[in-house]
């Protein structure tokens, strides 16, 4: 099982070049059943990892792109009235997927934004007084232009707060990109990619998950990170949410290295991605200095 | 591993060493402190050329025949002083060879020692902040030597030591028990000032001139008038016609009963005197010393002294009464009717007085009005006196200092048939009355008559009687300006650079009565009244008991939780290397880094770090097992590790 998680990773590789970190933060993030935000100019690669991911796990994909009129109904689905059977027939929204990219979603108006965000949290959507359960592996991979804010409304600190981890690809290395520009002739690589993985599985790996060992050493060592920048007035402080996410995180990150147990080094690895959006929403992906700043002055006694 | 000292180092090490020779100038012959600066000076020379060896093979020949000068002086100098001498040979001509780390241990400790020492020659409070300063100065070598490059001393931290010891520095200046000093200091080439044991016509002139302190006075109970302020330092009684000396019953064993207590209770004055080095004896007392402490011992003619010779700053403490001096043994009167075969003019008036069947107050009264009718002057620059001194001046120049008169009187008086002595010493002071001491310059050295009388010593002074003011005011009172120019030096005449002196001289005074007084006797005290307050300090040691329970509680509470077990297993059989991990490295990573260090090791460093991963985060008992055989059994391996010096991994990096 975990070795088709790792032929998934490998062909992820292959698609986006370079971003091997990026690419088991993303899978990570998928693993511990969380969301994705990504943070960076358009172009670089954005909407293909999304693309990949759900063409290598076998899992429906839908694509939105979040402009300031784009309505909650039009991300839901509304009721339809069929004048043939004089009945109401829903017809889902691209919600009702299993892998979901929300591009530019710092277009949409606050509404919708926040219709997102619950059907993330939820797992469901109402309508019209009808409740109606997600797909089951759900995943949103959100983006966000880092730089033209003109006509946007930012991702309040509270709902940043859904998101398990934020990223950012940045630019390729300049071999990468010789190596793209050089495929790029033979076709698109996107097509080359094959099911690798199917959902069952997937929600199997998610499960593992929950079972890997957390020693109560690592939750002592999360906690006092947690704990620094509840201490100190430069940074936002990190919710119990964030400690949740954190440990998910950690496990995931175990359990792709291929460990039934979680170590320090796996909390210290996914703190920057799990934790810097929430310390400082206005930040940039790229920089991770105030989780560094924990990470430095936090003993670590194991 | 080879460090070289730098240049600035070095330049230190040199500036410190010649201070500390200028320092112990005392100590040794200027020939030697020559030796010693031309050794250090061919450093340069010896530097350019040839090998180490070569140069250790020069530079000990070099050594060695100064020692050998030094064997061969050894008359001279004692052998404290050679100490001294043999030890800033050593460091002199370490400082010449050093070139690495290593060869600066044995200057560094030399230089301590040496710089302690200095504090054997001198006591002053503006001394004691020069050596200080270079004791800091070679700290900071020190420190320098061994701390890595970019770390900055910090002074926040040296700041909180300061603070941690200072109660306990106080507690051991306050409470030590002060020891006798080990070895005496040679005095044997020190030069003696204050009064010499020879009184002539113009000897007291000479000391006059000098501005040096003689020595302070704090009186404890209230100062007497200024008149009773004769402190008696000598007391000449053999006269050869034209200079008196000390008679050698004071050179004798000492005095072993106590001077006869006086019946009669007179005023009582209890003081502390604090002398400066003389490198005699003789000290310092207001008429009849009573009560002494340990450090001095009475001697004849109701004299005190010190055990040894004063070649340190000395505090004593002392009572006296105002009485005349009593006669300490029967031959006294004897000894002080001597007289000498010249100054037939002055024996011929003498007789003549006598022979009149006067009593001795109406002797002394016909001196006395002698000195008052006749034109008799009080002069700084009195003319040279021939063989027949007395004669001379009392009936030709008629012009002369204290000595004069006194002498004079004192002849008088013995060829009247009275005994009579030249008392040595001072006379007034300058009252400081801010600081309330007294200060006591050479200055206001005297001389001055005592003349045995009912049964008693009669102080007589007959400086007193041609010019008062001496008494009353000081010297300056009776001089002519131009005297006054003459004992003045030319910067004193400046009142801001005397002014600023003037405070040197109160610190130095404040320094001497509260840190170098500080005794046996205060040390008592303080131990009396602790003992008094007793149960206050109970009180406050039990209030510091429980605060310091208190935050220990706290800081214990707050320590984080106790190391898991493999942890501590890593600790023990890492514990070198863990020095470099930084804190906020989990053990992992760092048995990563180490590894890449140890390319040899790496295998052993990646089984103990699987091990030790399954046995830590997964609880593997097992695991937690294979892993303490692991450490075991490859001890050597994980001791022989390696971790690169700062300088290098940053130059690999």
């Amino acid at each position: 099982m975990l070795s088709q998680l790792h032929q998934v990773e490998q062909s992820l590789n292959q698609v986006i070049l370079g971003k091997q970190q990026q690419i088991r933060f993303a899978l990570c993030c998928l693993l511990a059943e969380g969301h994705l935000l990504l943070e960076d100019l358009p172009g670089l690669g954005k909407t293909t990892l999304a693309h990949a991911l759900a063409n290598s796990l076998g899992l429906s994909y839908r694509r939105v792109q979040f402009t300031s009129d784009l309505l909650p109904a039009d991300l839901t689905g509304i009721n339809i009235y069929d004048a043939r059977s004089q009945q109401f027939h829903f017809q889902p929204g691209p919600v009702f997927s299993q892998v979901l990219l929300a591009d530019e979603i710092n277009r949409a108006s606050p509404k919708t934004q926040s219709a997102l965000l619950e059907a993330m949290e939820e797992r469901q959507v109402s309508t019209d007084g009808e409740t109606r359960p997600l797909p089951a592996p759900f995943f949103v991979i959100a983006t966000q232009n880092p730089l033209f804010h003109a006509g946007t409304s930012a991702l309040p600190e509270s709902q940043l707060d859904r998101f398990l981890m934020r990223l950012s690809l940045g630019f390729p290395e300049r071999a990468a990109e010789h190596q793209l520009l050089v495929d790029d002739a033979k076709g698109s690589r996107l097509q080359f990619l094959t099911q690798q993985l199917d959902s069952n599985t997937l929600q199997k790996l998610q499960q593992n998950v929950a079972n890997v060992t957390v020693s109560d050493g690592v939750i002592d060592y999360l906690l006092s990170l947690v704990d620094a920048s509840r201490n100190r007035n430069d940074m936002l402080p990190l919710s119990p949410r964030a400690s949740k996410a954190l440990l998910r995180a950690s496990k995931a990150h175990a359990l792709l290295a291929g460990r039934d147990f979680t170590n320090a080094d796996d909390v210290q690895q996914v703190f920057p991605s799990v934790a810097e959006h929430r310390l400082d929403p206005r930040s940039s992906a790229a920089s991770h200095s105030l989780s560094h700043i924990i990470l430095e002055q936090t003993v670590c006694p194991l | 591993m080879l460090i070289l000292l730098n240049r600035q180092t070095i330049l230190t090490f040199n500036v410190i060493l010649v201070s500390v020779i200028a320092l112990l100038q005392s100590a040794l012959p200027l020939w030697y402190s020559a030796i010693l600066i031309l050794l250090l000076l061919y450093r340069w020379p010896l530097q350019q050329s040839s090998n180490t060896v070569n140069k250790l093979k020069r530079v000990n020949i070099i050594a060695a025949l100064i020692l050998l000068l030094l064997l061969v002086s050894i008359k001279q100098s004692g052998v404290f002083h050679l100490m001294l001498q043999i030890l800033l040979l050593s460091a002199a001509s370490r400082l010449v060879l050093v070139r690495q780390r290593k060869d600066s241990h044995q200057l560094l400790w030399v230089l301590y020692f040496l710089l302690a020492c200095c504090f054997i020659f001198y006591q002053s409070i503006m001394i004691s902040l020069l050596i200080m300063t270079l004791l800091l100065l070679t700290l900071c070598c020190h420190y320098q030597l061994y701390a890595s490059k970019n770390q900055r001393i910090q002074l926040v931290q040296i700041g909180k030591a300061l603070l941690i010891t200072m109660p306990v520095w106080l507690t051991l200046f306050l409470l030590f028990p002060r020891l006798q000093p080990l070895w005496q200091i040679p005095t044997a080439q020190a030069a003696i000032t204050g009064l010499a044991d020879t009184l002539d016509p113009g000897s007291i002139e000479n000391l006059v001139q000098s501005d040096a302190l003689a020595f302070r006075v704090v009186f404890n109970t209230l100062p007497p008038p200024r008149q009773e302020w004769y402190w008696r330092a000598k007391v000449y009684e053999n006269f050869d016609g034209r200079s008196w000396t000390v008679n050698p019953r004071f050179l004798r064993a000492q005095l072993t009963k106590q001077a006869t207590s006086s019946d009669e209770a007179g005023t009582k004055v209890s003081y502390q005197i604090i002398a400066e080095v003389s490198n005699q004896r003789s000290l310092f007392a207001l008429s009849e010393p009573l009560e002494l402490t340990s450090e001095i011992r009475p001697t004849a003619a109701s004299l005190i002294e010190a055990r040894r010779p004063v070649s340190q700053r000395l505090s004593y403490r002392l009572t006296s009464t105002l009485n005349k001096v009593p006669a300490d043994s029967a031959d006294e009167t004897q000894l002080n009717l001597r007289t000498a075969n010249a100054n037939p003019q002055t024996r011929a008036l003498a007789r003549k007085w006598a022979a009149n069947g006067s009593s001795t107050p109406e002797i002394i009264e016909q001196i006395s009005s002698l000195f008052r009718q006749q034109p008799f002057y009080y002069s700084l620059n009195p003319p040279r006196l021939g063989a027949n001194s007395v004669d001379a001046f009392l009936f030709d120049s008629r012009t002369g200092f204290c000595s004069h008169y006194a002498s004079a009187t004192a002849v008088i008086l013995r060829e009247a048939g009275i005994a009579a002595r030249v008392v040595g010493g001072y006379q007034g002071g300058v009252w400081h009355e801010d600081q309330q001491y007294l200060e006591v310059r050479q200055r206001e050295a005297h001389a001055w008559v005592e003349y045995f009388d009912q049964n008693r010593w009669q102080r007589f002074d007959p400086t007193a009687v041609i010019a008062p003011e001496r008494v009353l005011a000081g010297l300056d009172a009776v001089l002519s300006a131009d005297e006054q120019n003459q004992l003045q030096a030319n910067w004193r005449r400046f009142s801001a650079i005397n002014f600023i002196s003037q405070q040197f001289l109160h610190l130095d005074y404040y320094w001497s009565v509260w840190v170098l007084g500080f005794d046996d006797s205060q040390q008592r005290n303080l131990w009396q009244q602790l003992k008094a307050a007793s149960k206050f300090i109970a009180l406050l040691g039990i209030v510091v008991l429980i605060a310091l329970l208190l935050t220990w509680y706290r800081y214990y509470t707050k320590r984080p939780a106790k190391l898991a077990a493999p942890v501590l297993l890593l600790q023990r059989y890492l514990q070198k290397m863990l020095v470099y991990k930084a804190l906020s490295q989990s053990h992992s990573a760092f048995i990563l880094q180490l590894s890449n260090y140890n390319p040899a090791q790496a295998l052993l460093l990646a089984d103990v770090d699987t091990l030790y991963q399954r046995a830590l985060f997964a609880e593997d008992q097992y695991a937690m097992q294979q892993l303490k055989t692991l450490l075991q059994c490859n001890r050597k391996q994980l001791a022989g590790l390696n971790w690169p010096e700062p300088n290098k991994q940053s130059q690999a990096s």
